[in-house]
């Protein structure tokens, strides 16, 4: 009986580890599906199956995660489907996988390729470029570092701020940037650091801090998620430029081809006036540019090393670039008309290279 | 020398059962009054001490209560139990949860019942309090839910309200027009639920507005001449009653009892234009009220009682729409302020609760979600616990020998298992469709299974290799001893949550096939081998007290020194120091919250998240709080209680002393 | 009877040296260098002496491994080999020395190596130090191979371009670092100390830290000695409610407490600073907590000299008299000689203080601005969470370490010192506080040790500890393992100190026995 028992409790320890090891190695299998000619990154994604990319899930407009329903919402997040759908065709459930990042982890985790890409409104800047080995896309927003008040301060500028205390994320350009613009005039000031965006929301409703900077799309839209916005007013300083891109490692020149012309795609689009909801009878048309980049005739688009469709997958997914600032960007309140995110032909910098 | 010859006819004295009069200790000094005295007013000091205790726990106390019946709203804790409880774990795949909570609560109640004592106090007082929830939420059935309100404006109009109601129920709708500029003033004019949702059109939004354009004295709400036309609606867009509010006729209100169970909707028309405030439900024109003569400003609240405000829970949803039917689709000029339910989440209770109120809107939803798990677990321990004693009271040794060997099998495949049912498997459509457990990522895993799981593999792992480290750092060989030596001193000499970062974004360079280990992996290798760590000294503080007799009686029956070991020093070491164990495992439970600084986010992670990420629930902070300190109280008293018992039942050193 | 010089039995196949040295002891060596080789401490510096050697001339050896012996290009030597290398080498020396013990016993003892229970311990070792070597160094080339970015140890004096909001100032120049003496100017011109370097960054959230430690180490002992009387009071309330608060903390984690006290406590603090909370010059707000600073003027030296004269002179009473109790038996009186010549010097020095300039010390009180409070000091919000929240936590812990102190204090004692005619409160102090104190040091060391490292959760409340500077330089920079590292030896050097000293402590109190 003793022995029966010790035999059973060996199998039983044995077996759950046979079991167990199956499951943790099953992450690392890899798919049948492969192709010749992608190399590094491209490959290693579609020998995966999936994309790993790396948002904030914390900033409403850009990448923001809804608790309730699990939906994931906003223009990075849409970028990442827009790179899923070029590279795989579509986006299914099992072949994005969202990385949610704080702005302190982002760098390490990119560095130690915990996500292929970070689409996380990451500021383009001289030091991030070579200092942290990364490279950067096409620019998705043009933004700027602005400040936030309540409005009963009666505060006109930051000229008038002297001694104030300041509530910034740690990690980032605004620290910096604050640190240096408060030093420069010379002023006093107290910087209150928060990991996360909506800590730092909380802290200015509090009264904890006097002033909230960040990016001015992060304060349109942490400013639209309280109960009244009314009570907080913009600043119309801007402290810097803020040129929020996606961000990967240095030393592929495919992957980056890809993230950069999945971008300009979107771009591009617009400017031929392509929607998801037209993209059907564009595919129809006559004229030999929109054929071109549409990939209707020659297989001119896969040379990148993706389906030769692959922008009809884009704009399939997640439309144009227009498309994409009016679902996410509009309803925080940050016009497009007149600023630096308006298509070229309208005045803006938004301008994709020639598609030929 | 016995001053009384004893005669055989005599008989013995024996005392009387009440002593006499003379001979009773003074009544001050017995019973409670000479507890009182004895205990709490022995001298000026004492007396003292106790009145400014009394004092302040009083204060104290009365303050707490009072707080979370009137002020505190705990629907933060009642919306969210699903997210603090489980995570983001996909909700069709919950049951898998459930099952291993199932497994769990009857493998400790089998354990309790073969190894343990008598329980039935704890069964005993399970029972009375789920008996209580069982009756709370049937006399909350009869208390009238609060009120509810929202407000309309000349320009801001409310949309439409859609809420549920059953046959029978009467609905109350009343236009309270504001022509009080005193009101305004006031902290909280109203008792019940005021729409609170984010945006600036909301009730909350304008009616903090208004009260500041009152208190500068911009806005004159005495100036009141807002007409409407106050709707009642079945889902199909029909008219059930109506009434119209005029300058002359302020306050409306009237009654209405539901024809049958689905949705209603109320509406609020303006007037002086004669147009509806949207244009139609499900393709239906609504009725127009005809134009009116009087131009329309000012400001009123809608109130409707005799409603409940519903969740927003996903299982309650699905459960309202099998009842009810889908929302009745109304198309709107703008999608935002469209569609308005009357969800928990988008109203707040304002003014003082009264405890009516708070049974109905808080207790109840909160007992009805768990009553159903709280029944569950009770049967099933008991089920186990029956089980186990029956075989451990039983005359056959046979049969307590099968059930504990079969408790032992069950824990040591428990916890394989219950990983597998958790990650489940990758290509789950190839196996056996009986298996078939779809791969749950592992940054989907939060809340309070995720502090288990931390708990429970740190543990099962550290404790092997804390005793390797322990015999290492004895061991004679002074390479092994002096690693040991270093690994140990370091890692108990650094904070966890250095560790833990360390793990994070170090551990992948340590080679390439690393940096895509999951986040989960990687820390809790950080959190077991710091666990090891401390582990290993208590393990050594075991070994140091066994008495070198032992080992000379075990080296001269000609055992090896690794039998020695395992034969005959480490089975009283860890029986010595179990307790200390214990005691290191309840320091990891409540270690396992820093996994939330790292981007992990279990119990404490959760409500961070849902505390700051959801602006509804900013101003809930202390309740959320408190309720987590609850849990996490709970669940470590009733750990550090049942290391207690095993000291005192002799599992610690304290038996060696006794014996000695 | 007589030892026979070959031990050879069926049933005793490994030979324990030892035993057998004792029938049969080596020959001693009477040279005084082969003595004074054989002493640890030469040996263990020898063999750190070598490895040295190992690591200067690493190149060297390298290319040894590469062009003679494997003949491959050096890019094709996997970090593992070229790790299992260096592990060859540091081993080396104990693998000789070992061979040539076995070979001394075998020829002596006649006993082969594979016999020899000594030998087969030192291969033992020499395959472990072989594989922790070569794994700690595989290891560590992959670091530095995988990470995108260099390690570069210079981070330390580069430029940190953000603020620190609390402690010292460190984009000030150091004032005294020149008056050290020998050392003074070449410190001063150091890279890595002048104003804004990293280097002094971290030293300020150093500083932050030891504040919050040391404020938060000594209110928790009082608190705790305090509630550990407490459950041992006769006193019913008084006992259940110190129960009570010592079950609650010890029973709830500490982050949470931290969090609650933040967000629950000090956010219902009105938060501008017109609206603070004021008594006297002391303003308490959801910010923090405004003083006024206590500052030293020109005539301080006086009152300073004062003081110290009278602690010199009262300590020298103090043990005079106890010397006249021991020889005498008179009593002692050493609390009023003490007072009296402390407090009489010092008052001595506080007139002279005055003759001389005015008062010793002013306060700069702390004066409403527009945003905050302008001069006096603060403590900041995040300070005071983290020193309430380590005191409470740390005194339910210490409360109960007390109280099982004072019980394990035998009943006898109590009885025998009342017998003596002690009173209540000499008997606490004078026989069961002594003993008492001896069970409750070891684990107080532990709690320390715990305070200090959990003050690093001050991350999570935002206050500028050394834990939260030094991520905010690696997320600016990126020098992940020089930091860490650099973190680790800091924490690990603090909780050596705290340890040595609460060891002094702990040996002072031990029974002096012959």
């Amino acid at each position: 009986m003793r022995r029966t028992f010790r035999f059973v409790l060996a199998l039983a320890v044995l077996l759950s580890f046979v079991a167990l090891s199956h499951v943790v190695n099953d992450r690392n299998e890899k798919s049948a599906f492969a192709q010749a000619e992608p190399t590094g990154k491209l490959a290693e994604v579609l020998a995966r199956g999936y994309l790993n990319c790396g948002i904030s899930a914390e900033v409403p407009g850009f990448s923001y995660l809804n608790p309730n329903d699990n939906t994931y919402s906003g223009l990075d997040v849409d970028f990442c489907r827009a790179l899923t759908a070029a590279i795989f065709g579509e986006v299914t459930d099992t072949n994005l996988v969202f990385v949610s990042l704080s702005s302190s982890e982002r760098f390490p985790a990119l560095q130690a390729n915990q996500v292929d890409v970070l689409m996380r409104n990451t500021t383009w800047t001289f030091s991030r470029d070579t200092d942290l080995k990364g490279s950067f896309g096409p620019t998705t927003f043009y933004d700027g570092q602005g400040l936030m008040v309540p409005a009963s301060l009666g505060v006109a500028s930051i000229d008038d701020l002297n001694g104030a205390s300041i509530c910034v994320q740690t990690g980032t350009t605004t620290e910096l940037n604050i640190t240096e613009a408060f030093n420069s005039r010379g002023f006093d000031f107290e910087l209150i650091p928060f990991d996360d965006a909506p800590s730092s929301i909380i802290a200015l409703e509090a009264g904890q801090c006097d002033v909230l900077t960040t990016d001015k799309s992060g304060l349109a839209g942490l400013r639209s998620g309280v109960a009244d916005p009314s009570l907080y007013v913009i600043l119309p300083d801007t402290l810097s430029k803020e040129p929020l891109s996606p961000m990967y490692n240095e030393g592929d020149d495919q992957w980056a081809n890809v993230v950069d012309w999945t971008v300009y795609a979107t771009f591009q689009a617009e400017e031929y006036g392509i929607t998801s909801a037209n993209i059907d009878e564009m595919l129809a048309s006559e004229d030999s540019a929109i054929q071109r980049f549409l990939g209707v005739g020659d297989p001119f688009n896969s040379l990148i090393g993706l389906s030769n469709d692959f922008t009809v997958n884009i704009i399939r997914t997640v439309g144009n670039y227009g498309e994409i600032y009016d679902r996410n960007i509009v309803p925080i309140g940050i016009p497009r008309e007149g600023s630096l995110n308006a298509l070229w032909t309208s005045g803006g910098l938004i301008y994709s290279p020639a598609w030929r | 020398m016995s001053e009384k010859i004893h005669r055989p006819d005599e008989t013995f004295y024996v005392a009387p059962k009440e002593p006499p009069a003379s001979r009773r200790p003074p009544a001050l000094t017995i019973g409670p009054v000479g507890w009182l005295r004895k205990n709490l007013f022995s001298g000026v000091g004492n007396t003292l001490m106790t009145g400014i205790t009394i004092s302040l726990i009083v204060a104290f106390l009365y303050e707490l209560i009072t707080w979370s019946i009137v002020k505190a709203d705990w629907n933060v804790v009642n919306n969210t139990m699903r997210l603090m409880m489980v995570g983001l774990y996909p909700i069709d795949q919950i049951w898998r949860i459930q099952l291993i909570a199932v497994l769990l609560v009857f493998l400790s109640g089998l354990g309790v019942g073969v190894w343990g004592g008598n329980a039935r106090g704890f069964f005993i007082i399970s029972l009375i309090i789920i008996i209580a929830a069982l009756i709370i939420p049937l006399g909350a059935e009869r208390i009238e839910p609060p009120s509810i309100r929202f407000i309309v404006t000349s320009t801001d109009p409310n949309g439409p309200i859609l809420f549920v109601g059953d046959e029978g129920d009467t609905v109350g709708l009343t236009v309270e027009p504001i022509d009080d500029n005193a009101v305004a003033k006031q902290e909280s004019p109203f008792t019940g639920f005021i729409e609170n949702s984010a945006g600036a059109s909301s009730s909350r939004a304008l009616w903090n507005n208004a009260k500041a354009q009152v208190v500068a004295g911009k806005l004159d709400l005495s100036q009141y001449n807002l007409q409407m036309t106050v709707q009642l609606l079945d889902s199909k867009g029909k008219v059930l009653d109506e009434s119209l509010s005029t300058p002359a006729h302020r306050v409306v209100n009237f009654e209405f009892k539901l024809p049958a169970n689905g949705w209603y909707i109320v509406q609020v028309l303006r007037d002086d234009t004669g147009d509806a405030i949207f244009s139609s439900v499900d393709g239906l024109q609504l009725p127009v009220a005809a134009a009116r003569a009087l131009p329309n400003t000012g400001f009123a609240w809608v109130r409707i009682d005799g409603v409940n405000a519903m969740s927003a829970q996903q299982a309650d949803v699905e459960q309202r729409t099998k009842t009810y039917g889908g929302l009745p689709t109304i198309q709107c000029p703008s999608t935002a302020e469209c569609r308005r339910q009357l969800l928990e989440e988008n109203v707040r209770y304002e003014g003082s609760r009264t405890f009516k109120a708070f049974l109905k809107t808080q207790l109840d939803p909160f007992l009805a979600e768990i009553i159903q798990a709280l029944i569950v677990g009770f049967v099933v321990m008991l089920v186990a616990y029956s089980l186990g004693n029956f075989a451990k009271q039983s005359r056959n040794p046979a049969s307590k020998k099968l059930v504990s060997r079969a408790a032992i099998i069950g824990w040591v495949i428990f916890f394989p298992l219950s990983w597998m049912l958790l990650s489940g498997f990758k290509n789950a459509t190839t196996l056996h469709p009986f298996l078939e457990l779809p791969q749950v990522a592992q940054s989907l895993w939060g809340g309070l299974i995720l502090t288990i799981v931390l708990t429970f593999v740190s543990l099962t792992f550290a404790f092997p290799i804390g005793i390797l480290l322990a015999l290492g750092r004895r061991s004679k060989l002074p390479i092994i001893s002096l690693f040991c030596v270093l690994f140990i001193e370091i890692v108990r000499g650094v904070p966890l949550i250095t560790i833990l970062f360390m793990a994070k974004f170090i551990v992948p360079y340590f080679a390439k096939s690393l940096s895509d280990t999951e986040l989960l992996i990687r820390l809790l290798v950080g959190l077991t081998l710091f666990t090891a760590a401390y582990n290993a000294e208590v393990v050594r503080g075991g070994l140091q007290i066994i008495p070198k007799g032992q080992i000379e009686a075990a080296q001269a029956l000609g055992l090896n020194p690794f039998a020695t070991n395992v034969f005959i020093v480490l089975p009283q070491a860890l029986r010595a120091v179990i307790p200390a164990i214990m005691s290191q495992s309840v320091s990891l439970f409540k270690d396992t919250t820093l996994v939330s600084i790292v981007g992990l986010f279990e119990f404490l992670g959760m409500i961070e998240l849902i505390v700051n990420g959801q602006q509804v629930y900013r101003p809930y902070q202390r309740e959320a709080y408190l309720f987590i300190g609850v849990i996490y109280f709970i669940i470590s008293y009733i750990m550090s209680s049942l290391s207690r018992r095993l000291e005192e039942s002799g599992a610690g050193t304290v038996r060696k002393m006794r014996k000695a | 009877m007589t030892a026979q010089s070959t031990y050879s039995s069926s049933d005793d196949f490994f030979v324990n040296t030892a035993d057998l040295s004792a029938r049969r002891p080596p020959p001693r060596s009477k040279n005084p260098v082969v003595l004074f080789l054989k002493r640890p401490i030469v040996l263990i510096s020898l063999y750190l002496a070598y490895i040295a050697l190992i690591f200067v001339k690493w190149d060297t050896l390298k290319d040894w491994l590469v062009a003679d012996i494997l003949n491959r290009p050096a890019s094709e030597i996997g970090n593992g080999l070229e790790a299992m290398w260096l592990a060859l080498w540091v081993a080396l020396p104990y693998f000789i020395f070992s061979i040539f013990n076995a070979a001394k016993i075998q020829l002596r003892l006649r006993i082969p190596f594979f016999r020899n229970i000594d030998f087969l311990r030192d291969i033992a070792q020499v395959v472990f130090l072989f594989v922790v070597v070569a794994g700690l160094y595989t290891l560590a080339l992959n670091v530095m191979d995988n990470t995108q970015i260099p390690i570069n140890w210079n981070v330390v004096s580069r430029h940190f371009p953000v603020e620190v909001s609390e402690g010292p100032d460190f984009t000030k120049e150091i004032s005294w670092l020149k008056d050290i003496p020998i050392i003074g100017n070449r410190l001063a011109k150091a890279d890595v100390l002048q104003p804004g370097t990293t280097t002094r960054a971290l030293i300020t959230g150093l500083i932050n830290t030891l504040r919050a430690v040391i404020l938060a180490l000594v209110f928790s002992t009082i608190l705790g000695v305090l509630i550990g009387i407490g459950l041992l009071s006769n006193n019913w309330l008084v006992r259940n409610v110190s129960a009570v608060y010592v079950e609650i903390f010890r029973n709830t984690p500490l982050l949470l407490q931290l969090f609650f006290i933040y967000r629950g406590v000090l956010g219902i603090l009105p938060t501008a600073p017109k609206d603070a909370y004021k008594f006297g010059n002391f303003y308490l707000s959801g910010r923090g907590l405004n003083f006024p600073k206590v500052l030293t003027t020109d005539s301080y030296p006086y009152f300073l000299m004062g003081i110290i004269a009278g602690l010199i002179v009262g300590i020298a009473l103090w043990r005079w008299r106890l010397r006249v109790q021991d020889e005498t038996g008179k009593p002692a009186n050493t609390l009023i000689w003490f007072s009296t010549a402390f407090f009489g010097l010092g008052a001595i020095g506080l007139v002279l203080a005055f003759v001389t300039g005015g008062t010793p010390f002013e306060l700069e009180n702390p004066t409403l601005d527009r945003f905050n409070f302008v001069g006096g000091s603060r403590w900041s919000a995040g300070y005071l969470t983290l020193v309430v929240g380590l005191t409470l936590f740390t005194a339910a812990f210490v409360a109960d370490i007390v109280r099982a102190g004072i019980q394990s204090v035998s009943h006898g004692q109590i009885e025998a010192a009342r017998a003596h005619g002690l009173t209540s409160n000499q008997t606490l102090r004078l026989v069961v506080l002594p003993q008492a104190m001896r069970l409750i040091v070891p684990p107080l060391t532990n709690q320390y040790l715990n305070l200090s490292k959990a003050s690093s959760l001050a991350i999570s409340i935002g206050f500028y500890d050394l834990f939260n500077v030094a991520t905010i330089v690696q997320n600016q920079t990126g020098q992940a393992v020089a930091l860490f590292v650099i973190l680790m030896l800091t924490y690990l050097v603090i909780s050596l100190l705290i340890s040595l000293l609460m060891n002094i402590i702990n040996r002072s109190l031990q029974l002096k026995t012959r």
